[in-house]
């Protein structure tokens, strides 16, 4: 991964010594709230229903062992002993002092971590697929890219008072594990004929009040202008993009606005004018960058699986689990393990400091180190060789970091919710673990295939509801809560916004409809469609009977 | 019966706070259960002191809260306001939907 | 009066005066217009002119137009205002314009560095704000991920130009 030298130690020693300064001045009074909050918020410090919460990145959603114990010491020291790991490869404290934050930050820094522009109308996170570098289907591994992109966006001057927020995402893979579809700037590493490397850009696509799809800004862009050209998308955002009205200052209103001709026509105007400037990337800083991320010293594969195949055959709950979470490595002998963080009677995606402790461990011991975090909240083992497996299972098994439910129905995302956030209508997170609670039986999960679904606390659509399968969003009804039904959402490469089915229904409801619609799903279902093929196939009618009836 | 509760942020630690006039004094504290009810003619003077405390950087966000008093202890109305009181709700599943009645 | 703060050897004066579209022109003095202005009736002789933008012009409008210019200045209406920093850097970068730039509004010190870097040289302090604390936040950072406007650009250019500072 990533180590920074002295330049990038020098400059996150910095931020934190002006943040610092800030909270001081915030808190005698020089500066006042209004003065403070996009200053605060550029660290990555909200203040939310019950706390202040502060957003660390992860970039690319890769933490080393070191690191995450690190997250456990502050979960510990300066929280309450957990931390929630967020639908953008980021990782959340939601009850830091603002006193604390800079000492906070400090002893991220150490680790090489921080919370810069995690929020605020900036450049935020850049998102990657979690199997960058071991993907089988991977064209590129997108991770320097990102860096490159990280860094470039990290405190730029032009671009840290931008209308709204501005999200980017790479895809190095022939699958879009990254949502490339929906981000503000989506990127896919592509191959031109000639066999070189460029990049296919996508713009204005996200989710919120106003889902849509990105659409294609440029079919093929040399590597060496990644950085030229961004600067030309976001200064045509930042010049032209609505100011008047938070709720439509997104890109992806501006693309709408003008069509993708004219807007693709401005970022041209600009391009020509700094296409050949100081950004444009030599063959040497890639390469420098790709350095970062080597491959590791895989071994050959181990002689004797037999352990692994005997009980891969033989035990019914280790078969489960090695056919839903261990995936296919691109090196011979290794796989790529699923940690789900959806577990019963826990908040999804949540995690206490002794499990952070224990998953460095198990990196450590079963890996190189390296974990992942996924968009779905769950974390990745990366590297594990096969032979390895059952004694991993059993050790996860042992810390309920286990559950065989990658990709299924009980893979929740939800977002924090009304429980935490003060943007949310409802809460989110008790109609998750009620959703879960019914659909317990793992056979059952199973029968029912790969099912993705979203609750969202409000129409901000952070837990991404509008592209989930099966989609919740809870609002609120004269003091009510009660949840919107979509269905037919999708975030891959056959990306498409989910569609309402009806009138909200009150949280009690939820469970039984969701219930209602896996029945309807199995009763149409040919072969063995996914849920999301049957839906397609047979449209909405028998969902709508089953909720409804 | 019900009243209001003027609430806020604590700015420096920010966990949720409730005013308590004590007299000249007033004070700003994490117990729902010592805030000082207020009737409606009375929040204004109340937001004043508020204001003050914001002023002072003490506080972020104050505001009015609807409370009624249930069993002799201060609940608010909203659910919103119910887990600021008391934290969220993310315990368990089943007493958390079966309060989501307003 | 407000507090002016100046970098990189700018040499700003204290008398400019804004004046609105319908405000004639003095023969003498220095007098800032508007863009539209500007543009409709070109540089006068007698007064010292200048220019003034409001977030949305257009600043590459004023190509052509900057050898007879003194001063832009850049209105930032709020602290969350974000397009006087690409104004800026449209004019020091694209269109080649080396006299003063001058930030004038909501000019907080916590923005300074981030307007300098985009080649802003002088500050109208907004009200309140404290020039020790304004210098002081000027040189929050000796270093930058992005490169130093005057940096060349070039094929073989190795990431670490890209970086502005020390050493780099």
């Amino acid at each position: 991964m990533y180590r920074y030298d002295e330049f990038d130690h020098r400059l996150l020693s910095q931020r934190i010594d002006q943040f610092r300064d800030q909270v001081a001045r915030r808190l005698s009074g020089q500066l006042d709230e209004d003065a403070f909050r996009p200053l605060r918020l550029r660290n990555g410090v909200y203040l939310q229903l019950n706390a202040y919460m502060l957003r660390v990145n992860i970039p690319y959603g890769l933490l080393s062992s070191v690191q995450m114990r690190r997250l456990a010491d502050i979960a510990e020291r300066y929280d309450r002993g957990y931390g929630h790991f967020s639908t953008r490869q980021n990782i959340q404290f939601n009850w830091p002092r603002l006193v604390d934050i800079p000492d906070m930050l400090a002893a991220l820094a150490e680790v090489e971590m921080h919370a810069m522009q995690s929020s605020g109308n900036c450049i935020r996170n850049i998102t990657a697929d979690h199997l960058a570098g071991i993907a089988a289907d991977e064209v590129a591994d997108p991770r320097p890219y990102c860096e490159i992109i990280r860094q470039w966006s990290t405190l730029h001057p032009e671009f840290s008072f931008l209308p709204r927020k501005f999200k980017i995402a790479v895809s190095g893979a022939s699958r879009d594990r990254a949502a490339v579809h929906v981000h503000d700037i989506g990127i896919r590493i592509v191959r031109n004929e000639a066999g070189e490397t460029g990049f296919h850009i996508l713009v204005g696509g996200g989710l919120g009040r106003t889902p849509v799809i990105g659409k294609t800004l440029r079919e093929f862009l040399p590597e060496a202008d990644l950085l030229s050209y961004l600067e030309a998308v976001l200064r045509v955002y930042n010049r032209h993009g609505r100011r008047d009205n938070k709720y439509k200052a997104r890109i992806k209103i501006l693309v709408n606005d003008l069509g993708i001709e004219a807007f693709a026509a401005l970022v041209e105007e600009e391009w020509q004018r700094l296409r050949h400037s100081a950004l444009r990337l030599g063959r040497a800083d890639i390469e420098r960058m790709k350095a970062h991320f080597p491959r590791p010293d895989y071994l050959p594969p181990a002689n004797d699986t037999s352990e692994y195949e005997a009980l891969r055959r033989d035990d019914p709950a280790f078969g489960r689990w090695a056919r839903n979470a261990v995936f296919s490595h691109r090196q011979p002998g290794y796989g790529i393990v699923m940690v789900s963080l959806k577990r019963s009677g826990r908040p999804t995606g949540d995690m206490r400091a002794d499990e952070m402790r224990a998953m460095a461990r198990l990196a450590d011991e079963y890996g190189f180190g390296e974990i992942r975090v996924t968009h779905r909240q769950n974390l990745v083992l990366p590297d594990v060789p096969l032979h390895r497996l059952p004694s991993l299972w059993r050790e996860l098994a042992a810390l309920d970091l286990a559950t065989p439910n990658h990709g299924l129905l009980s893979d929740i995302i939800a977002c924090p919710g009304m429980d935490y956030c003060s943007l949310a209508t409802a809460r989110s997170i008790p109609v998750a673990q009620a959703i879960a609670e019914r659909f317990e039986d793992l056979d059952y999960l199973h029968d029912i295939g790969d099912l993705s679904l979203n609750i969202s606390g409000c129409i901000n659509s952070c837990a991404h509801h509008n592209v989930a399968n099966i989609g919740i969003l809870g609002v609120d009804k004269r003091g009510q809560e009660v949840y919107q039904i979509t269905l037919g959402g999708s975030s891959g490469d056959d990306a498409s916004i989910g569609k309402r089915i009806g009138p909200a229904l009150p949280a009690e409801k939820v469970p039984e409809a969701i219930e209602g619609i896996v029945d309807a799903f199995l009763a149409e279902r040919e072969g063995d469609e996914r849920f999301i093929d049957t839906y397609r196939r047979v449209g909405d009618q028998p969902f709508k009977e089953r909720v409804y009836a | 019966m019900t009243a209001s509760v003027i609430t806020a942020s604590s700015l420096a630690l920010g966990h949720v706070v409730y005013l308590r006039l004590e007299g000249a004094c007033c004070r700003w504290l994490s117990d729902i259960q010592a805030a000082t009810l207020l009737k409606e003619e009375d929040l204004d003077a109340a937001l004043a002191r508020a204001a003050e405390a914001v002023a002072e950087n003490e506080i972020i966000d104050p505001y009015a809260v609807a409370v009624e008093i249930r069993d002799g202890r201060i609940e608010p109305l909203s659910l919103r306001e119910r887990i600021r009181a008391h934290g969220p709700t993310t315990g368990d599943a089943k007493i958390a939907l079966s309060r989501s009645a307003a | 009066m407000p507090e002016i703060i100046a970098i990189n050897g700018a040499n700003p004066r204290n008398d400019w005066r804004f004046l609105a579209d319908d405000e004639a022109v003095p023969a003498a003095g220095a007098v800032a217009v508007s863009l539209a202005r500007w543009l409709e009736e070109g540089a006068a002789t007698g007064a010292v002119r200048g220019v003034y933008l409001d977030p949305a012009d257009d600043p590459v409008l004023l190509k052509g137009h900057l050898a007879g210019i003194g001063m832009v200045a850049l209105n930032f209406p709020d602290l969350n205002e974000g397009r006087p920093y690409s104004q800026a850097r449209l004019l020091r970068a694209e269109l080649g314009y080396s006299g003063e730039i001058r930030a004038r509004g909501a000019v907080l010190a916590d923005q300074l560095l981030f307007m300098a870097r985009c080649g802003i040289d002088v500050f109208e302090l907004a009200p309140g704000v404290e020039r020790q604390v304004a210098l002081s936040a000027l040189s929050a950072f000796d270093i930058a991920y992005q490169p130093a406007l005057a940096a060349a650009g070039g094929a073989d250019a190795p990431f670490a130009r890209l970086r502005a500072g020390r050493g780099a």
